[in-house]
C-alpha cells in the first residue's frame, strides 16, 4: 500500500485553476498594514464604477510653479548632470481636469456616496461637457437642489442611486424639474 | 464673415447656473452697491422691469411679481466669461473679446455659417449653460445688427445670418429698428441723425456716407460703409492696453473722516497701480477726486478733483500712493459727508518704450520690492501683504445685500453638495 502517501499533493484533488472569483490565477501581495483599508477601499471603488473615478493617494505631487526647470548656474567647470533630463513637473490639475473651461468643483456633505468612495468634506470635480452616461456618477438639480448620485434608468425614468445602503434612491417623474449638471470624474481630499 | 457672439442675460445666468431655484423666475441682478438693475431675465423684463433703474423705483413691480434681487458677483462673472470666451475661441483663429459677455470672431475657413453658429450655441448651453445669441454678417455693424435680429426674432432660433437673407428682406427689417439700434449709435448721435430726417436703420444704410462725414464726423460714415457690407473696423488683434486706469467706488456708508478717505485712495492706488504692472505700462500723472451726495437735503454739495503730475513715468505703488495722499489732503475739506471718491491714472505708456529721466531717481530698486509684494500676494491671498494705511475691511465697503457665493475662485464658497 505504498502508492497512498501521507499528505502533501495529490493529482485531480482541490478547486480546479481559474474556477475561482477572479477566474484566473490570483496571487498573494504585500501592502503596508496601516494602508490595507485604504488601498481595500481604493479597489473596491475601481470595482464599482468603472476605471474612471479618479481616487488619489496621499504623497503625489508638487505644484508647477515653484520649480525652474534650469536653475543651475554653471559659472566655471563642469554642469549638473541633471540638467538634461529635466522632465516637466507634475501637475495635479493635469491628472484630475481634463477641460478646465468645463470643469468645477464642488464640496461633498454627507454619507450618501460613501461607497463609491466620495466622503463628506471631499472636493468633487465636475465635468460639464461630458455626456452622462447610465452608471455614471453625476450631479443632477432635482426642483431646484443639488444633488451627487448614481444615474440610472427605470421603466425609461431617470432614477438617482445613492451608494449608501442607508439611503434611499430618487425616483425622478415629469412633473419635476431635472436637470443633470455635469459628470463626476473625481473626488479629492486631504489628510 | 464675422460673428458676434453675445450671451442673453449674462449676470442673471450665470447666477441660474449655480442655483437651479432661479430658472423660469423673475430675476434681477444690482450694479456696485446695490444701486440700479443692471441685469435681467427674460421673465422680469416681460413684468416691465426697464435696464438701468434704481433699485427703489422697480421697488413695487419687485414686490409685486416676487422678483429674486441679487447683488452684482463680478468674481464668478469674470470666471464665467473667460470660460465662454476659451471655448468660443476654439471656432476661430482670430477672436476680438469685446465685453464680459460678447465677441467678435472671424468665420474664415468654415464653409457652413449656419452649422457653427448652430455648434457654438449649443455648446455654450451645454457646457456652460450660457444662452447666446450668434448674429452673423459680412462686418462688424452687421453682425451686431444680425445679433440684435436674432435676439427679436424668436422663431430664428437665437440665430441670424445677415448675409443670407436677401437685400429686400434685410432692408424690410432694417426700416422696422430705429437708428439707435446700430453699433455706435447713441443718444446725441441718434438726435443729431434724426435732425437730418434719419430714423431708422434703413435710413441710416442709405444716407450718402460723404455727406455725413462733412456733416457729422467720419466715424459714422464708416458705420454706413459697414451698413452696406464694407469693412472699416477690422477686428482688433489681441488684447488693447488700457489707455488709463479708473479706480472709483461709491461708498456704502457715507465718509466724513480724513482717515477713511486715506484708506479708500490707498485701496485705490494698490489696485489701480496692479492693474497697471499687469498690463506692462507705467503712468506719468495721477488725478484723485471725491465727492458728496448732491442728493442729500441739508447739506452742502461739495466735489473736487486735482491731478498731479509726476518727474517721470512710474507703476511704483509707495511712489504713486505718496503723490496721491498730497493731493488729498489739498481738495479734502472737512464737516463732508463724501459719497464717492476714486482715482485716474492717466499718460499711460508701454513699460519698454519708457525713456529714462536724466533728472529722476532711479526707482528700480523699490520696483523690485513692490514686484515680489505682486508676487506674494498672487501665490497667496490679494491681501497677504498690504501697505499699512490699506484697511482690511473697510467701513465705506460695497453694499453688497444678495451677493451669491464666489462658486469658482474661493475654496471657501466651492458649492456644497448632499
Amino acid at each position: 500500500m505504498d502508492y497512498i502517501k501521507r499528505g502533501g499533493f495529490r493529482f485531480g484533488s482541490g478547486r480546479k485553476a481559474g474556477s475561482g472569483y477572479f477566474g484566473e490565477k490570483t496571487k498573494v501581495i504585500r501592502v503596508p498594514a496601516s494602508r490595507v483599508f485604504e488601498i481595500k477601499e481604493y479597489i473596491k471603488s475601481r470595482y464599482q464604477t468603472g476605471s474612471t473615478n479618479a481616487i488619489i493617494l496621499p504623497h503625489l505631487t508638487p505644484e508647477k510653479s515653484y520649480l525652474n526647470l534650469f536653475d543651475h548656474r554653471v559659472p566655471a567647470g563642469f554642469p549638473s548632470p541633471a540638467d538634461d533630463h529635466v522632465e516637466k513637473v507634475l501637475d495635479l490639475n493635469e491628472y484630475l481636469v481634463a477641460k478646465k473651461e468645463t470643469t468645477f468643483f464642488v464640496k461633498i456633505k454627507g454619507d450618501s456616496m460613501i461607497d463609491a468612495s466620495i466622503h463628506d468634506g471631499d472636493i468633487a470635480i465636475v465635468d460639464r461637457s461630458k455626456q452622462a452616461k447610465i452608471g455614471d456618477i453625476v450631479l443632477a438639480s432635482v426642483d431646484g437642489d443639488f444633488t451627487i448620485k448614481i444615474l440610472a434608468k427605470h421603466l425609461s425614468q431617470p432614477r438617482l442611486l445613492p451608494a449608501n445602503e442607508k439611503f434611499q434612491p430618487i425616483v425622478v417623474n415629469e412633473n419635476m424639474q431635472f436637470e443633470i449638471w455635469g459628470v463626476i470624474t473625481g473626488a479629492v481630499r486631504k489628510f | 464673415m464675422i460673428a458676434l457672439v453675445d450671451i442673453n442675460n449674462f449676470y442673471v445666468s450665470c447666477e441660474r447656473l449655480f442655483n437651479p431655484k432661479l430658472i423660469n423666475k423673475p430675476i434681477v441682478v444690482l450694479s456696485n452697491n446695490d444701486g440700479c438693475i443692471i441685469s435681467r431675465s427674460e421673465e422680469a423684463k416681460s413684468i416691465g422691469i426697464k435696464m438701468g433703474v434704481p433699485l427703489f423705483k422697480a421697488q413695487s413691480l419687485i414686490n409685486q411679481h416676487k422678483v429674486k434681487v441679487l447683488s452684482s458677483n463680478y468674481p464668478l462673472y469674470a470666471d464665467i466669461s473667460s470660460r465662454v470666451m476659451r471655448l468660443v475661441s476654439e471656432f476661430t483663429d482670430h477672436q476680438e473679446v469685446y465685453s464680459i459677455d460678447e465677441c467678435f470672431i472671424n468665420l474664415a475657413g468654415h464653409n457652413n455659417h449656419q452649422d457653427i453658429a448652430a455648434t457654438i450655441k449649443e455648446k455654450l448651453w451645454m457646457n456652460l449653460r450660457m444662452p447666446v445669441c450668434v448674429g452673423i454678417g459680412p462686418t462688424k455693424v452687421l453682425a451686431k445688427f444680425g445679433n440684435h435680429c436674432a435676439k427679436k426674432q424668436s422663431d430664428w432660433n437665437g440665430i441670424c445670418l445677415t448675409n443670407l437673407l436677401s437685400d429686400k428682406f434685410i432692408n424690410a427689417v432694417m426700416n422696422e429698428f430705429s437708428v439707435n439700434k446700430v453699433w455706435g449709435v447713441g443718444k446725441k448721435l441718434t438726435q443729431k441723425l434724426n435732425l437730418m430726417n434719419i430714423y431708422s436703420v434703413l435710413d441710416l444704410k442709405k444716407s450718402n456716407a460723404i455727406h455725413i462725414k462733412s456733416e457729422l464726423n467720419i466715424n459714422v460714415a464708416r458705420i454706413i460703409y459697414e451698413l452696406n457690407g464694407i469693412i472699416c473696423f477690422p477686428l482688433e488683434q489681441g488684447l488693447t492696453k488700457r489707455k488709463q486706469i479708473v479706480t472709483s467706488r461709491s461708498f456704502g456708508r457715507a465718509v466724513s473722516n480724513y482717515q477713511g478717505l486715506v484708506e479708500a485712495v490707498t485701496t485705490f492706488v494698490v489696485k489701480a497701480t496692479l492693474k497697471l504692472r499687469n498690463q506692462g505700462s507705467l503712468c506719468s500723472k495721477v488725478c484723485i477726486f471725491i465727492r458728496s451726495s448732491p442728493f442729500r437735503k441739508g447739506t452742502h454739495f461739495y466735489q473736487n478733483i486735482i491731478t498731479i503730475p509726476f518727474t517721470g513715468p512710474t507703476s511704483n505703488t509707495e511712489l504713486i500712493l505718496k503723490e496721491s495722499l498730497k493731493g488729498l489732503n489739498i481738495i479734502y475739506k472737512h464737516n463732508i459727508l463724501y459719497v464717492k471718491c476714486g482715482i485716474i491714472l492717466s499718460d499711460l505708456i508701454d513699460e519698454k518704450n519708457s525713456q529714462i529721466n536724466l533728472f529722476f531717481e532711479d526707482t528700480k530698486k523699490d520696483n523690485n520690492l513692490i514686484f515680489i509684494i505682486d508676487k506674494i500676494n498672487n501665490r497667496f491671498n490679494s491681501d497677504t501683504l498690504r501697505l499699512a494705511t490699506q484697511p482690511l475691511s473697510p467701513t465705506w465697503g460695497m453694499r453688497q445685500l444678495k451677493k451669491s457665493p464666489s462658486y469658482t475662485t474661493s475654496w471657501k464658497e466651492l458649492l456644497v453638495v448632499n
